[in-house]
């Protein structure tokens, strides 16, 4: 495996922005509607990090009905980038494209191309189950599966044929540990996943994921299901588990965003719109779209 | 609360009366549809307990009026079949017709003089001959006489009814009385209801009489001490024994005399080689077989002599054996219907059933040997008397302190337990329909009605082993009818039990591995729009009348597979492994080249090896034969030739694949793993390449190996699962029944897979786990509950199955894992007897308990499948 390069990037150059301001109207909108091209607000700050997954000119069709347009998004190693955007946008379609969990839809097509430290995700010949396994998920819906929770944890260990037992119970160890579940469930490895609460079952989601050590975990809507309680833990884990993995998540709720994640993409009807530091993104946006969304005027 | 609610309301909120109405029909409607069915099931569940139940019901008797005719003490008696009449017969010879009710007399024969007027010889100087001993047959009708001077004369005893209008009998129509009863003549007279007469005499007919001993005429002539007779359709042999020890046996045989028209009794006579000690006494009876080729000698300390007369001229002893044990001696003897079986009463109170059976290892010059069947009594009072008969396995015993037992003899079921006041029964006799028993002694008589229900039956009989007449021990037997009347039911269920359940396991090992993988396919390998039309494919499958399936199994499947068993068995292990060999070979390939291939080439390449694994089977078929069957696969099976080494080889292969395989993984894997995680892919697959190689070889070492050591301690598989080949057998059925239960077993299990939320699949695939292993470790696990159910509905219509096994397993009830073997269900069972089953008879009711059975087999099995589908689906539940 290639050691993780800086990605080269797209020529994105300030010059050829439209002209947006946060006092300007609202045009991309009206561009979009006309089918106009139009070119992402990229913050000049996400370009200059280290890069686990680069996304270039990536288009998707679902059969007829085009669903993504040209997106170009760098995804910041160690860090945890969200991406938001009223339903319907592409977001968790953007996500599932990463994985390519979007081969499994009918009729989907694809264009552009992604890489995962320096290796194309969408090239032929890629072996796609070796893909996965660099690549970590969890999903909106705690999705455990129906057995113990030890055997849940190691699932991407017993999948790869390793017995050792030993290794097996490092591994669940210290993933619960990651997970922070660990003194929750210590005492019941053995016990049906499905007797978790469910978020403790997002927690041994998200253990499941990083049992495998992934070059990038990827989070769609993790906390949607949860009550703010679980959601709050979830959320100090993501806290926890930055810098060691590099998290890519979908969220609806701002202030979740705002509040865990480094970088913020705001996608809307396909489109990247506007791309930069969370912090940026939410104080300063370069567009006033995305002020009006992220202050809730409009979604 | 929104503010127009507050405004007056503009439109109706009432719901419509019709609204309301159909919510009332509709509600009864299903209430009773849903209700109604539950009774109807609960009701078919009685019907069939209320039939089946007389089975289990005891008998139940009644006293009769009843009186000795004359005071006489009898020497044999015997019934009418409306329970009217009497007949007696005393040691004089006198034979007395009687109602039983009052003893009052309609006829007396003397058959001694009867017997004398017969004969030319006898003059009225001298008094005839006095009447020695007699012989009457299980039936009641046949009888032979022996008489002092040596002579035999055989005859028929039978009530004769006639039916009359009362105009045309004045006479009997007078002598009626109060209850509609009375005598007219020599005849019995009864009113019927319809104003019609019915009259009952009694018939005798008597041949004329036959020299069996000595000369005709000559007064030194032994007298005849014990004789029987058995009767075929050809003649009549008899075996007389003289009081000085000469054992005769006569062949009477009636010729029509083709001048005058007239019968003749031609008799042969065959002195047999009967030698007897010079102080032995005399044996106490003679007892002849039905067909007349086998007898026995019954002494009254228990010794038997058992004779082999099947070539009557060079008869021989067979057995010599005792029946009794200790002091005893035999004190009564009866045979039943059929006369193969003898029921002996002792002294000591015992009650046995003797019979010959056919043994490999018998002792005796003619291979069969007299067991003791049945012990019915082991101790007690004294049997005086013993009646079987006329219609069936029951026999009554009388004992010397008045008690009359009636058993069933083939169940050993005890009927009823009577008692005759006054003392021991001289003569005793069951009614000819078996309802009524009548014990006569010197001063007295007592009779009963009986219901004896259904003495064959019981839970004994029908459950348990039973010791039929002829069997080597015993057996759980099925076969309710055969041609003669003589034929003891045999009512085992057992093997009809076992034919179901062999039935279904063979044809459920069939369906559910390619129902299931089929489903799998479907449901997690296919794109939903090409399932579509596979699915419904394989449901119209479902709707193939399964007539047809059975028609095509025993009509065209079963001859054609009887030509090519091994090709066919061959099969099995050629298809899946050049399926292996191939997917081995598509890993060598280059990686680039290898990636081309898709699902859909897969699934062609997949046919093409299907086709290609069956015609190395057919090409091979005849080389293995020639190879471990020695040419003949179904002489090597009959276990007429050849080594155990080849059936070995063959069954032991899967589990020693299995075995290799499983070695394999648990053992090698994990070095070879640690050892080649950093070589390249192309040198991974040849490594996998060369172990699949050398693992086939290991597995068929291994099975060679194992095989040769079974054979070495002398173990055989022919007489287990393999044996005699017969061409309509589980293997036919078991395939063509999987077609009945394949697509039962799809469908479910195919909906099951596909209800599993995909975001469990997600999870799986997106962690990196190949389409199989997220079918086998997590869709299968989730869908559990389903394919449970799936498996079950499909045991379900396998147990119900009834048209295919009825045409394709040529329906034999016997019980054998044979794989080339057929079986009968219970199901079948039922199709093929139900229809000439009399109405209300035994066998009626066992064929409706065999559907009991059915019933509360798949209810056992629906129990079970639903409480362990509970189970999965509370787990399911919380997904």
């Amino acid at each position: 495996m290639p050691t993780a390069t800086k990605a080269p990037m797209p020529p994105t150059s300030p010059e050829r922005l439209p002209p947006t301001g946060r006092d300007s109207a609202p045009r991309v909108y009206d561009a979009v509607a006309r089918g106009e091209r139009f070119t992402t607000a990229m913050h000049e700050a996400v370009l200059d990090e280290r890069h686990v997954l680069s996304i270039r000119d990536f288009e998707l069709w679902y059969g007829e009905k085009k669903a993504l347009y040209g997106i170009t998004m760098p995804i910041t190693a160690g860090k945890i980038t969200a991406l938001i955007g009223p339903s319907g946008c592409g977001k968790s379609t953007l996500l599932r494209c990463v994985n390519r969990l979007n081969d499994l839809v009918d009729g989907v097509r694809i264009a552009g191309d992604m890489q995962l430290n320096g290796d194309s995700i969408y090239a032929k010949g890629v072996d796609v189950i070796e893909l996965r396994k660099r690549i970590g998920m969890v999903f909106q819906k705690p999705n455990p599966f129906p057995m113990s929770i030890f055997e849940n944890v190691v699932y991407s260990l017993r999948i790869d044929g390793i017995r050792e037992k030993d290794l097996l119970h490092e591994v669940c160890e210290k993933s619960l540990k990651g997970a922070g579940l660990w003194d929750e469930v210590k005492d019941r490895l053995k016990d049906s996943a499905l007797n978790l609460s469910g978020g403790q079952q997002q927690r041994l989601c998200i253990a499941r994921a990083i049992a495998a050590e992934p070059e990038v975990l990827l989070l769609d809507e993790p906390c949607s299901a949860l009550d703010p309680i679980a959601t709050g833990r979830i959320e100090e884990l993501m806290n926890e588990l930055k810098g060691h993995y590099s998290i890519l998540i979908v969220t609806h709720n701002m202030q979740q965003a705002a509040r865990t994640s480094d970088y913020t993409a705001f996608m809307y009807l396909g489109r990247l719109v506007e791309y930069g530091p969370t912090n940026e993104i939410f104080r300063v946006p370069r567009l006033k779209e995305t002020e009006d969304y992220v202050t809730g005027r409009f979604g | 609360m929104l503010p127009h609610s507050q405004a007056p309301a503009r439109r109706k909120r009432t719901t419509r009366r019709s609204a309301r109405v159909l919510e009332f029909v509709m509600g009864a409607a299903i209430r009773i549809g849903g209700i109604g069915t539950m009774v109807s099931v609960a009701l078919i569940l009685v019907f069939l307990v209320w039939v089946v139940a007389p089975l289990f019901q005891d008998a139940t008797t009644e006293p009769r009026a009843s009186a000795n005719a004359g005071g006489v003490k009898p020497w044999l008696t015997g019934l009418d079949a409306g329970k009217n009449l009497q007949w007696t017969l005393d040691a004089e010879g006198r034979l007395q017709v009687a109602r039983l009710d009052d003893g009052a007399r309609l006829d007396e024969r003397d058959l001694v003089q009867a017997a004398s007027g017969g004969s030319s010889a006898a003059t009225t100087a001298t008094p005839p001959p006095k009447l020695r001993s007699i012989a009457l047959d299980p039936e009641g009708t046949r009888f032979a006489l022996g008489f002092a001077d040596g002579r035999v004369q055989v005859g028929t005893l039978a009530f004769r009814t006639r039916f009359a209008a009362r105009s045309a009998e004045p006479d009997a129509a007078r002598a009626l009385d109060a209850q509609g009863r009375g005598i007219a003549g020599r005849e019995f007279v009864e009113a019927l209801p319809s104003g019609e007469l019915r009259l009952t005499s009694l018939e005798l007919a008597l041949e004329p009489a036959v020299q069996a001993l000595g000369e005709a005429g000559a007064t030194s002539n032994s007298a005849v001490a014990a004789l029987d007779r058995s009767t075929t359709s050809a003649r009549d042999s008899l075996l007389v024994l003289g009081e000085r020890g000469e054992l005769v046996l006569l062949e009477l045989e009636r010729r029509e005399n083709m001048l005058t028209g007239e019968f003749e009794l031609e008799s042969r006579r065959h002195a047999l080689p009967f030698q007897r000690g010079a102080n032995d006494e005399l044996p106490a009876h003679v007892l002849l077989n039905e067909g007349g080729d086998g007898a026995c000698l019954l002494w009254s300390d228990g010794r038997i002599l058992r004779w082999d007369l099947r070539d009557p001229d060079a008869a021989r002893i067979a057995q010599t054996t005792d029946v009794t044990s200790g002091a005893a001696r035999i004190s009564a003897v009866a045979q039943l219907l059929g006369k193969t079986t003898i029921v002996l009463g002792d002294t000591d109170g015992g009650l046995h059933a003797w019979f010959p059976v056919k043994r490999e290892n018998a002792s005796t010059s003619d291979g069969t040997e007299l067991v003791r069947g049945h012990a019915l009594v082991r101790s007690g009072p004294a049997i005086t008397r013993i009646a079987s008969s006329a219609r069936g396995r029951v026999v009554a015993a009388a004992d010397a302190e008045g008690g009359i037992t009636l058993w069933n003899v083939t169940n050993e079921r005890e009927l009823a337990r009577l008692s005759m006041p006054g003392g021991s029964a001289d003569a005793l006799a069951i009614a000819p329909k078996e309802d009524g028993l009548f014990a006569l002694r010197a001063g007295g008589a007592a009779a009963w009605d009986l219901d004896l229900r259904h003495p064959e039956a019981g839970l004994a009989a029908l459950f348990r082993p039973v010791w039929y007449e002829g069997y080597p021990g015993p057996e759980h037997v099925w076969q309710s009818s055969s041609g003669t009347d003589s034929f003891e039911p045999k009512l085992g269920l057992w093997p009809l039990v076992f034919g179901t359940l062999k039935a279904t396991f063979y044809s459920m090992l069939f369906a559910v591995p390619i129902a299931l993988l089929a489903a799998l396919y479907t449901s997690q390998f296919l794109s939903a729009r090409a399932r579509a039309p596979i699915k419904a494919a394989v449901e119209m499958m479902a709707s193939l009348p399964s007539v047809v399936l059975g028609f095509l199994a025993g009509v065209i499947v079963a001859p054609f597979v009887e030509d090519v068993v091994p090709a066919v068995l061959l099969s099995f292990f050629t298809i899946p492994f050049v399926l292996l060999v191939v997917a081995n070979a598509a890993q060598l390939l280059p990686e680039r080249l290898g990636r081309r291939i898709g699902a859909r080439e897969r699934l062609v390449l997949a046919f093409v090896m299907l086709v290609i694994g069956a015609g190395l089977a057919w090409i091979g078929g005849p080389w293995i034969e020639r190879a471990l069957f020695t040419g003949d696969l179904r002489g090597w099976l009959d276990g007429r030739d050849g080594a155990a080494f080849g059936g070995w080889l063959v069954l032991l292969l899967p589990a020693s694949a299995a075995f290799v395989a499983l070695g394999w993984a648990r053992v090698f894997e994990p070095r070879v793993r640690a050892i080649s995680a950093h070589w390249t892919r192309a040198r991974n697959a040849r490594t996998q390449s060369g172990v699949f190689i050398a693992g086939a070889l290991c597995a068929l070492g291994l099975a060679a190996l194992v095989a040769i050591g079974l054979q070495g301690i002398g173990l055989d598989a022919r007489g287990g699962v393999f044996d005699t080949y017969v061409q309509r057998n589980s293997l036919i059925v078991g395939a063509m029944m999987g077609f009945a239960v394949i697509p039962i077993v799809f469908t479910i299990a195919d909906d099951a897979l596909t209800a599993v939320p995909p975001h469990l699949k997600l999870a799986s695939i997106g962690a990196g786990a190949t389409p199989w292993q997220t079918a086998v470790r997590v869709v299968l696990p989730t869908a559990a509950s389903g394919i449970f159910s799936a498996v079950m509905v499909g045991l379900g219509r396998a147990v119900g199955e009834t048209m295919i096994v009825l045409m394709a397993t040529g329906n034999t009830p016997v019980m054998s894992w044979n794989v080339f073997d057929g079986f009968r269900t219970l199901s079948a069972n039922i199709a093929v007897e139900l229809p000439e089953a009399v109405q209300g008879s035994t066998h009626y009711r066992t064929l409706f308990l065999a559907a009991l059975c059915l019933f509360g087999l798949t209810f056992v099995f629906n129990t079970l499948a639903e409480v362990v589908r509970q189970r999965y689906r509370k787990r399911a539940a919380r997904l």
